[in-house]
């Protein structure tokens, strides 16, 4: 579908304008019930009919990405879904946003988050919750809730998110969509409000494979804004999606599938991947990641430090709120958590022990990857929770983002794909690659896609 | 009551090819722009901004300055750290810097003048802020600084004030710093064997100085007076020309330093090293030791030569054409106490080299005296000029012209019957006198000795 709305916009049988147009039209009519937005750019369709008075076309011609309110978009609210940043309309557009304008992709809006990205259900946010478009009575998943609610709704083309420890691909596999978290160091973080450093990355939403490959083939890459960017060659995701790949080994590890809660999840992925390896001739191998059980309580730490470093700046001189004094509990907990572990007295111990099990983590994912190509595991343990029931013990809520963290940890991609559903409730399934393997990943995925 | 000085200096980097500030492309001219014009995400702090990478010349210059201070160079990995403070000045809350608890400084245990150094490393200059107005000015903000932190080896505050300058002379010199810019001191200072007290924003050689003799004078009345000292971090007033309580030991600020996780780590190579090295000056330290042996200096001399930089270099231009040691005493004694004299310093008196060794020749060649070269100084180091003009137009030149001398010196035996009277009674003094009238009649360009000979011969 989207690669003929494509072809239907470069051959100029589909204005940019109408395409705009008739999705400001649904987001007016539809969005009161998702809060998916929180603002809606007033120039996308002026900036759709100018694009239209061009001749040669970009690649993202005419479509309509939606952005997660922490990535700076010039002249629009980036408030990281916080009070704190409420009166910030960004002087400068981050990397990702001048390559997507470059392609002539058209910005429609900035969409709902967790405070900050803190959050894995989309319900912390000061602009109100995130509703699960596809499950009204089920959280979508967080903290990208917006980027992956509008896609799921049909408010947009394509969406950017970003994933530190599951932001992506939490709230796709609750919304039933795709979303893809890139490799660390592989699309440049320049213009995006830190949660934390070391792990976060800018990644994309889309109902189809191939529009997260497009779109990412156009946002990856070095960039002297980001010296963690890498030199590695950006593939063409999208061009290579259908490729033949034989021969390849899928990785299913019982560590991974111990954390599981929710059983009737692990036996869905599981009939999954038997359909699979017998469509394609895959063979399966059970791989040892002894330390994914840390990964939780490896990744608190940083992100507290992190977290705590980031926000140093939201100190009310500059941007009219200080942070600790306008944010939500989550936000608080973290910045209190990071200043007190931070402390000269702690001689940075937490903080080096758990960038020394960051370490084993990734040691883990190196060592199987000699022995498989990739690995699949459920996204989340369990089904969303009802948006009546609002988690409140912080463990549980940090337990959500189990199988996602590794991959943050471990600074490989990881995506996910709508395999079905429990209750009438979407589930994904995580498709685990090495670092810089995207192309691979991709194929992997338009492999599922052809299974439907 | 023994003192102990330690310094922490911050010098500006001086950029030739890459004059940008240490994480982005921003100019570092902050002097000659308006307020806030050189500026942008990220010096200034925006949400969302990334440093670049570190300004790879200024982090060479760093390296070249941990060479001229003879300290070691990591061979591990090098990581800027975060350190964090809530100071209008820094618009992220924390400062990019290669000190703190955990870091790997650019060098480390070096040694400079006989003073050691603790270690040197490279960071981001905050914004100007001005706490009456509360205006801030992001232009400073993010030119990279080199920190030097010394141990308490300095004993007064003249010393500390020439090892500074000494140092600021090497380090401009090379281009490794741009003296310019301007010098951020901290000055520790204790009496031994009671606490130490820091004194923050110490911000020109003079206030150095200043600084340093108002806390020793404030530490000595107290204790004189039966108080205590106490650890405590004072802020230097230049206006009022005294030091204020900041803040007591217990309430020392925690930076909470982490490793900067937006930069990778940097790792100097052997290439890096070698290309840098052959820029790295000779240390006065091995200077002086060739001063002694090679031509022979006492080792007072060789130390006063070898610590600046212009004035060894002076030394070593004119000894190829003249006497060694005519010329180390015409520096040492007379041109550094003219300058003293003078309160000049020698790297801002423009001497002409072929002047100074002109001087250097006439006195080994025994064709001007002491004096008359030393009076010469006196007017030279206020403006240049000929020197050779000079003597031939004021006829300075020594006459040793026995006949013409002992006409002048019967004329002065004529003049003067009293000392005549005197000198036959047996008093010595009374030949002093005559011979110096000889000198000024002459101007002082009468060889002295023969001027001796001829009185006593003639009376």
């Amino acid at each position: 579908m989207i690669q003929e709305k494509l072809r239907l916009l470069q051959t100029g049988k589909l204005t940019a304008e109408q395409n705009i147009k008739s999705f400001i039209d649904k987001i007016k009519k539809e969005d009161k019930n998702i809060n998916s937005f929180i603002e809606v750019n007033k120039n996308a369709v002026q900036e759709a009919k100018e694009l239209d008075k061009k001749k040669k076309k970009g690649r993202l011609f005419g479509l309509a990405i939606a952005v997660k309110s922490n990535i700076c978009v010039k002249g629009l609210l980036t408030s990281c879904g916080s009070k704190t940043l409420s009166n910030f309309y960004s002087p400068y557009d981050a990397d990702v946003i001048k390559k997507i304008k470059q392609e002539d992709g058209i910005i429609i809006g900035m969409v709902n988050m967790d405070e900050f990205a803190c959050g894995s259900t989309g319900e912390n946010s000061f602009y109100g919750p995130t509703k699960n478009p596809v499950a009204l009575d089920r959280v979508p998943g967080g903290s990208s809730s917006g980027s992956a609610a509008s896609v799921a709704a049909d408010f947009c083309d394509l969406s950017l998110g970003s994933d530190t420890g599951g932001s992506i691909r939490t709230p796709a596999s609750h919304c039933g969509i795709i979303g893809i978290k890139p490799s660390y160091g592989r699309v440049s973080r320049y213009g995006l409000i830190d949660l934390s450093m070391s792990l976060d990355q800018i990644g994309v939403f889309s109902k189809e494979v191939y529009g997260s490959a497009l779109l990412l083939n156009i946002i990856a890459g070095r960039s002297e804004n980001d010296p963690i960017t890498f030199d590695n060659e950006v593939e063409d995701y999208h061009i290579e999606i259908d490729k033949v790949s034989s021969d390849l080994t899928i990785g299913i590890s019982k560590n991974f599938n111990d954390l599981c809660q929710d059983k009737r999840i692990l036996g869905l992925i599981n009939k999954k991947i038997d359909e699979f390896s017998k469509k394609y001739k895959y063979q399966k191998k059970e791989v040892d990641l002894e330390y994914v059980k840390l990964a939780v309580q490896t990744y608190y730490p940083l992100v507290y430090v992190e977290f705590f470093s980031s926000t140093r700046k939201f100190d009310g001189r500059k941007y009219g709120f200080k942070i600790e004094e306008n944010c939500g509990e989550e936000v608080l907990r973290r910045i209190l958590g990071g200043r007190e572990i931070s402390k000269a007295e702690h001689k940075g111990k937490y903080y080096r022990q758990a960038l020394a099990t960051k370490n084993l983590i990734k040691n883990d994912f190196d060592n199987a990857f000699k022995k498989v190509d990739f690995i699949i595991s459920p996204v989340v343990p369990r089904l969303p929770n009802k948006t009546t029931k609002k988690i409140t013990d912080p463990k549980e809520m940090y337990a959500y983002d189990a199988f996602t963290i590794p991959s943050n940890l471990a600074g490989n991609c990881a995506a996910v794909i709508n395999i079905g559903k429990i209750e009438n409730v979407p589930v994904g399934l995580q498709v685990i690659c090495p670092s810089f393997k995207e192309s691979l990943m991709f194929n992997i995925l338009h492999k599922f896609e052809m299974l439907k | 009551m023994k003192v102990k000085i330690g310094l922490e200096v911050h010098l500006y980097v001086k950029l030739e090819n890459n004059k940008t500030k240490l994480f982005c492309f921003c100019p570092i001219n902050y002097k000659e722009t308006s307020p806030n014009t050189n500026i942008c995400p990220r010096c200034t702090g925006m949400p969302g901004n990334k440093p670049m990478l570190p300004n790879k010349e200024a982090f060479e210059k760093a390296i070249e300055v941990a060479l001229i201070l003879n300290c070691g160079i990591p061979k591990g990995y090098i990581l800027f750290q975060r350190k964090h403070y809530d100071w209008p000045d820094l618009p992220n809350g924390f400062q990019k810097t290669i000190s703190g608890t955990y870091s790997v400084p650019v060098g480390y245990e070096g040694k400079y003048n006989n003073v050691r150094i603790s270690y040197m490393h490279l960071e981001e200059d905050p914004a100007k802020w001005d706490p009456i107005t509360g205006y801030v000015d992001y232009n400073r903000c993010g030119i990279p600084l080199i920190e030097i932190v010394t141990e308490p080896d300095l004993i007064d505050s003249e010393e500390t004030r020439t090892w500074v300058r000494n140092l600021m002379t090497a380090l401009s010199y090379v281009n490794s710093i741009d003296k310019d810019l301007g010098i951020k001191a901290d000055v520790n200072v204790n009496i031994e064997g009671h606490p130490r007290v820091e004194i923050k924003n110490v911000n020109s050689l003079a206030n150095i100085k200043k600084a340093i003799e108002y806390e020793i004078l404030r530490q000595q009345k107290a204790l004189l007076s039966g108080k205590n000292l106490v650890q405590e971090t004072r802020t230097y007033d230049d206006k009022q020309n005294l030091t204020i309580h900041m803040r007591y030991k217990e309430q020392a600020q925690d930076y909470m330093f982490i490793p900067e996780p937006d930069l990778p780590s940097i790792q100097v190579t052997k290439d890096q090293l070698e290309k840098i090295k052959k820029i790295v000056p000779e240390s006065p330290e091995s200077k002086r030791e060739r001063f002694v042996n090679k031509y022979k200096l006492k080792k007072e001399d060789a130390e006063t030569l070898s610590s600046n930089l212009k004035l060894a270099e002076i030394f070593e231009a004119i000894i190829k054409e003249s006497d060694i040691n005519v010329t180390a005493k015409l520096l040492v004694r007379d041109l550094l106490s003219v300058l003293n004299y003078d309160k000049l310093e020698i790297e801002n008196v423009n001497l002409n080299l072929e002047n100074l060794k002109y001087l250097s020749k006439m006195l080994a060649e025994n064709k001007i005296t002491e004096n008359t070269s030393k009076k010469i100084l006196i007017d030279l180091v206020k403006k240049d000029f000929s020197i050779k003009d000079y003597i031939k137009k004021h006829d300075l030149e020594i006459k040793s012209d026995k006949s013409e001398l002992e006409t002048i010196c019967k004329q002065v035996i004529k003049e003067n019957p009293k000392a005549i009277e005197d000198y036959k009674k047996g008093e010595e003094k009374a030949l002093n006198f005559l011979v110096g009238m000889v000198m000024k009649k002459t101007k002082g360009t009468a060889n002295p000795d023969i001027v001796n000979n001829i009185i006593k011969k003639l009376l």
